[in-house]
């Protein structure tokens, strides 16, 4: 395994891993407060915080995927792929567990006062996980086009394939950023339902305007990719 | 299915003496909402004083009641979902009054059991299980743990515990000190097993530090918790002790009883009243007409009634209760998250029963995973649905888009990610991830298409022809116009298509500058839209990866080689596994097909400023 390859481990299970560590931890401390007050919310709030830990298994699984197959890359410019694989998932995952934590707290903080707003901010906390899905897709899509995944009889290593895979990783990784605002946005609507429940459909209009932006990333990605026959 | 139901409004006139038997039975059947008196009558007042002070007096009562339920302790998470309804008591009107003339009685008895219970909880040594492990770990080192139960200026009483073996060396030891001047007494602790014994021990206090002395230097652990905070050790637990289920079920009846009493007293504040007769407005749906008028017929009301359509213009106003076939009507609960269509425009659950499970099948496509989650459902449906009409529409819900993924799962040949072979019935979607794409984008736009042609036809019902043509018609156009160029770039490649095409749009674009030229920067909107059911392929595509990660992690413990052990091992670490991918993913699935009917669908055509009708009812649960 190259250089490349390792650094793409990094980058997946490093940056994922610390978007998880940081979501984690702002759910936990509200929810550690939150049990000694109600034990009975204990259930709600591991919910809550169990989902900042996704990224880091999307991030865990490339990595994974990358150990156990990246061996059989021999080549720098499929080498070079693979580091835009683990860069998409890893920033990615570290925008959305951002993001997860902050509509997470926000969550928790709201069925510290009405348990029956459970479902509804959970929505709202769920959201901001799109984004490292959208970094894991072109992940995979990447993994798959250098034959990691299955078999691509169009690929050909070369610079355009190398480039056009670390272009489409970095344009998912920018408007990945919108991660952090869905956060941060959802939790302003998850307040806004303490005081007006009926404001939950309103709200999340306004809430996935700023995921519109990761949409386009990630069509551009898509689009770049099915250009040099990575898809 | 499709619109509202029909509603009438009721205008009653009845004596004034049947008033309350008529609320009282017409809140049991739940079929009218009565609103405040809009006609003018003569002689007639509204506001009756003496309901004014009881409606205080309930929701002060009320708020008692809350605040004692928030304060008794709830079941888990997952015992809430799945726990069977109990049965359900319904008081008598003679056991309905009783409750209410001792509310305040039976409030303040239940308020004191519960500040007992929290200084329970709060002392270190409440329950019998802390105090015998305190005693357990204590007699390891000690030869006795003690304490004073009793102390004058003459007598001392100590009780205490210790080990059978001890026994002898403690009368030995107790005998010597106090000079024989002491009384023993020993039984068998019945919490602490037969190896401990349960001592009294009364001697004269000027014995007492001598005694202390001797029992140290062979160990003496003395208990701080005082007796009366212990009170809670003869029980298996506190809540036990001061019998908390019997305080949230008395409380819990007693709050059902004050709210349909505050319900009654509500509408009776709307009713308009004169020397003997009262007069009440309101609204029905019409098929429940026959059930007011047999009500009226066989309980002998000497009344007038009058029914009437809604009046042009009042429809706005009209409250609106959705209706729907049995398989669709736990979609509503879906709609009605976002909001109540008006009275005079059409209801989407039925087009969003079909959607939403589509969508989630297709995000969610796989034979095991839609199995689990089946399950789940159907452990909800009898636990939390057995309970509540919103468990049961949500447990509802699940079981119908978890059979949406069993469906596509066979579609899609996906299984279990790939551990077992299914044959691909119409195309996979990990290995055709653009043919995918192709597919979720004309069933995005196919929604979009219904949401337009929705929202003209209420632009109609509305008879705003403006609106129609300038926001509904004209952007249909102008999608279809879109549409039918790209498809001449990158398909058909004849010129009548880019000819077509461009009419399309050309007239939509027109449409919209002579109508609202200024939503023509929507266009960056519109096309987000369609590119937003993209969505459908990533989130498919990452649940069907991980899936096929956990599969290619567990391949080589489910082969032959590596026997039985490896096999149960393997097995083991997919189901863990896959019943994490249920729990995370379906969450995941279920939030975005909401989002692309919030978003994409319901932002074409509704407006949720409807009333929800709201008709005077028992609470039943």
């Amino acid at each position: 395994m190259d250089i490349l390859s390792l650094f793409s481990i990094l980058s997946a299970i490093g940056l994922s891993g610390v978007g998880s560590i940081l979501g984690i931890a702002m759910t936990a401390s509200v929810s550690t407060r939150l049990i000694a007050e109600k034990p009975e919310r204990f259930g709600m709030a591991l919910v809550f915080t169990v989902l900042a830990e996704t990224p880091v298994i999307y991030g865990l699984l490339i990595s994974l995927f990358i150990i156990m197959s990246g061996s059989s890359i021999d080549n720098f410019y499929s080498s070079l792929s693979l580091l835009g694989s683990g860069i998409s998932v890893g920033v990615t995952g570290l925008f959305s567990g951002l993001g997860i934590g902050i509509a997470g707290s926000a969550a928790i903080g709201a069925i510290s006062e009405r348990d029956d707003l459970f479902g509804k901010a959970l929505v709202f906390a769920v959201l901001p996980e799109s984004i490292v899905i959208y970094g894991l897709l072109v992940s995979i899509i990447i993994m798959r086009g250098i034959g990691l995944l299955g078999v691509n009889t169009l690929y050909q290593a070369n610079s355009s394939t190398a480039y056009a895979s670390l272009i489409s990783s970095a344009v998912v990784c920018i408007t990945g950023g919108s991660g952090y605002y869905l956060g941060k946005t959802g939790a302003k609507a998850i307040s806004s339902l303490l005081k007006d429940e009926d404001s939950f459909g309103k709200s999340i209009v306004f809430v996935v305007l700023i995921e519109g932006i990761a949409i386009y990333g990630l069509l551009v990605a898509i689009l770049l990719l099915k250009g040099v026959n990575m898809l | 299915m499709f619109k509202p139901a029909k509603m009438k409004k009721v205008k009653l006139q009845l004596p004034l003496e049947q008033e309350d038997q008529f609320l009282d039975s017409i809140s049991k059947l739940g079929i009218l909402q009565v609103k405040n008196v809009e006609e003018q009558v003569p002689d007639l007042s509204i506001v009756d004083a003496n309901v004014a002070e009881e409606k205080n007096n309930l929701e002060n009562l009320i708020r008692r009641c809350d605040a004692i339920l928030n304060k008794l302790p709830k079941e888990g998470i997952f015992a809430q979902l799945v726990r069977k309804s109990n049965e359900v008591f319904t008081p008598s009107k003679e056991q309905e009054y009783e409750l209410y003339a001792n509310a305040q009685k039976i409030l303040s008895e239940a308020e004191d059991k519960l500040s007992t219970w929290e200084k329970l909880k709060k002392s270190k040594f409440a329950t019998r299980e802390q105090v015998s492990s305190k005693i357990f770990s204590l007699l390891r080192d000690n030869l006795i743990v003690i304490r004073k139960i009793k102390e004058t200026n003459h007598i001392i009483i100590l009780e205490g515990w210790i080990r059978r073996k001890n026994i002898a060396k403690l009368k030995e030891v107790v005998t010597r000190t106090t000079e024989g001047k002491c009384i023993l007494s020993l039984e068998e602790s019945k919490v602490l097993g037969k190896d401990i014994l349960r001592i009294r021990l009364a001697t004269l206090t000027s014995n007492y530090v001598a005694l202390e002395g001797a029992l140290s230097s062979y160990g003496l652990a003395k208990l701080t918790v005082e007796a009366e905070e212990e009170k809670g050790a003869e029980f298996e637990s506190v809540e036990e002790a001061i019998d908390i289920s019997s305080i949230k079920q008395k409380v819990s009846l007693l709050k059902k009883v004050l709210l349909n009493r505050l319900e009654i007293i509500k509408a009776k504040e709307k009713l308009a009243r004169s020397k003997f007769f009262v007069y009440l407005e309101g609204w029905i749906k019409e098929k429940d007409i026959s059930k007011l008028t047999s009500l009226l017929k066989d309980g002998h009301y000497d009344y007038r009634l009058s029914l009437e359509d809604p009046k042009e213009g009042e429809e706005d106003r009209v409250p609106v209760a959705l209706e729907n076939p049995p398989l669709i009507r736990s979609f509503e609960v879906v709609t009605t998250m976002f909001g109540y269509p008006k009275y005079n425009q059409i209801d989407p659950t039925p087009f969003l029963a079909i959607t939403f499970a589509l969508f989630f099948g297709l995000m969610f496509a796989d034979v095991f995973d839609g199995l689990l989650l089946l399950a789940f459902s159907l452990l909800l449906y009898h636990g939390l649905g057995s309970r509540s009409q919103g468990g049961r529409k949500l447990s509802e819900i699940l079981i119908a888009i978890s059979f949406s993924s069993i469906l596509f799962g066979f579609l899609f040949g996906e299984f279990m990610g790939g551990i077992v072979n299914l044959p691909v019935v119409w195309f996979s979607g990990f290995e055709n991830p653009m043919y995918f794409l192709e597919v979720a984008i004309v069933i995005g736009i196919t929604q979009l298409t219904i949401g337009f042609i929705i929202g003209f036809i209420n632009e109609l019902l509305r008879h705003r022809i403006k609106n129609a043509i300038g926001e509904k018609l004209s952007w249909l156009l102008l999608l279809y116009g879109i549409i039918v160029i790209l498809l001449h770039f990158y398909y058909l490649q004849n010129d009548l298509y880019l000819y077509f095409g461009s009419m399309l749009t050309i007239s939509g674009i027109f449409l919209i500058l002579i109508t609202k030229p200024m939503d023509l920067i929507e266009i960056t909107r519109m096309i987000s839209n369609v590119v937003s059911y993209a969505r459908i392929v990533a989130i498919n595509m990452s649940h069907i990866g991980i899936s096929r990660a956990f599969a290619l992690l567990a391949a080589p413990l489910l082969s032959p080689e590596s026997g039985i052990i490896g096999f149960l091992l393997g097995g083991a670490l997919l189901l863990i596994a896959h019943v994490f991918i249920v729990f995370i993913e379906s969450f995941v699935a279920f939030a975005h097909s909401l989002r692309l009917h919030f978003v994409e669908f319901f932002s074409k055509f509704f407006e949720p400023a409807g009333n929800v009708f709201m008709p005077l009812s028992v609470v039943k649960k």
